[in-house]
């Protein structure tokens, strides 16, 4: 793991042409967060070297990671990336990953997009007893919009201790396990358990 | 409520900026951690493991012979179910639990149960917190309107004694 320091995302990019071969340039998802794919000098494979300014554009961090670390780069994940550094120097690690596939990439897009909607939810209707309110939400109906595709994140969220979910759940897959539940802890229940027979639970 | 997300919320951030009475009168404190579970209106039923609401959502539930609607109406009719009757006011009387509803741009919105030995006022705050407020008022405003409604029933010696249930 090799760390460097740089003001600017142009002092860094420089570095990253320079020391690192840098190929190419993308932006993955679109809009959020600026990459570039660089070739190794020792291996002489391609890698994606993410980067990432605040969005005043005085803070950088630069982080890659070899292959064998890339678990510990997902748990940064773009979630991470949108935090405004308090420190206007830019710090960051430079490492090496391969390149995501279009497939890995939409399944990240999902994750962000979930993410979000389920923040923009929990936030304007935590305080609300009501589950039409609950239920009704914007974000909450453009999560069930998502479709068949966001059934492992929802059932996941469900695993987290979420017990709000099975509406959602009717509505994207017109069926309802848990039609006789009493409680929300017992619908869940249900809905999981559902999930695992459709092999959605892991 | 995920537990995840929970933890990224701050107790007092949340009251004060939702709750601007509670700020100002600084009478108020935290009894639980938050809990998507159950809501404002089971506990004010004395129950903490159902979520009720006359909802037709898997796990909701309401009181069978209710109305399953969301008017004063039917909350008040599930609050009967389990005892309550109208009364007049939220004043603390002794051998009597009381219980006050809210009302928003005409519909019931949230539920508090009094204490009775301390005459203190126990809401669950949506999926959040349970906390305790000296007035049926504090917790009225943007969020949950204002009390609309008080109901009591007739409570024995023991009862107050586990009254948080």
């Amino acid at each position: 793991l090799q760390t460097v320091e740089h003001d600017t995302l142009q002092n860094w990019a420089a570095f990253a042409r320079h020391d690192c071969g840098v190929r190419d340039e993308f932006t993955d998802p679109p809009g959020r967060c600026p990459s570039l794919i660089a070739r190794s000098p020792s291996s002489g494979s391609d890698h994606t070297l993410v980067a990432h300014s605040n969005w005043i554009g005085s803070a950088l961090a630069v982080v890659a990671r070899w292959p064998d670390h890339r678990e510990t780069f997902d748990e940064w994940d773009l979630d991470s990336w949108s935090e405004p550094f308090e420190s206007s120097r830019a710090v960051g690690q430079l490492v090496r990953f391969p390149k995501r596939s279009p497939a890995e990439s939409a399944v990240r897009e999902l994750r962000r997009q979930f993410g979000e909607l389920v923040e923009q939810w929990t936030t304007q209707t935590m305080l609300s007893s009501s589950s039409t309110v609950i239920c009704m939400h914007p974000a909450y109906q453009r999560v069930i919009g998502l479709g068949e595709q966001v059934l492992p994140l929802i059932f996941e969220d469900m695993m987290d201790g979420e017990f709000h979910w099975s509406w959602a759940l009717t509505a994207i897959t017109g069926e309802n396990p848990a039609s006789d539940a009493e409680s929300l802890q017992a619908a869940t229940n249900m809905w999981l358990q559902w999930g695992r027979d459709k092999g959605l639970v892991t | 409520l995920s537990l995840r997300r929970l933890s990224s919320v701050s107790f007092r951030l949340l009251v004060e900026s939702d709750f601007p009475r509670l700020k100002a009168t600084g009478a108020y404190e935290q009894r639980s951690l938050p809990d998507g579970k159950y809501n404002c209106i089971a506990f004010a039923a004395g129950e903490t493991d159902r979520w009720w609401w006359p909802g037709h959502r898997a796990g909701d539930y309401w009181p069978p012979d209710s109305p399953r609607e969301e008017t004063l109406t039917a909350f008040v009719s599930a609050f009967e179910s389990i005892g309550y009757s109208v009364c007049s006011d939220g004043r603390a009387e002794t051998g009597h639990q009381k219980v006050v509803l809210y009302e928003k741009g005409g519909k019931p919105t949230h539920a508090a149960r009094q204490e009775p030995v301390t005459a203190m006022w126990l809401s669950k705050l949506g999926m959040s917190y349970d906390i305790a407020h000296r007035n049926a008022e504090d917790v009225g405003g943007k969020c949950y309107g204002e009390p609309i409604l008080y109901l009591r029933k007739a409570i024995s010696i023991h009862m107050i004694g586990s009254s948080t249930e």
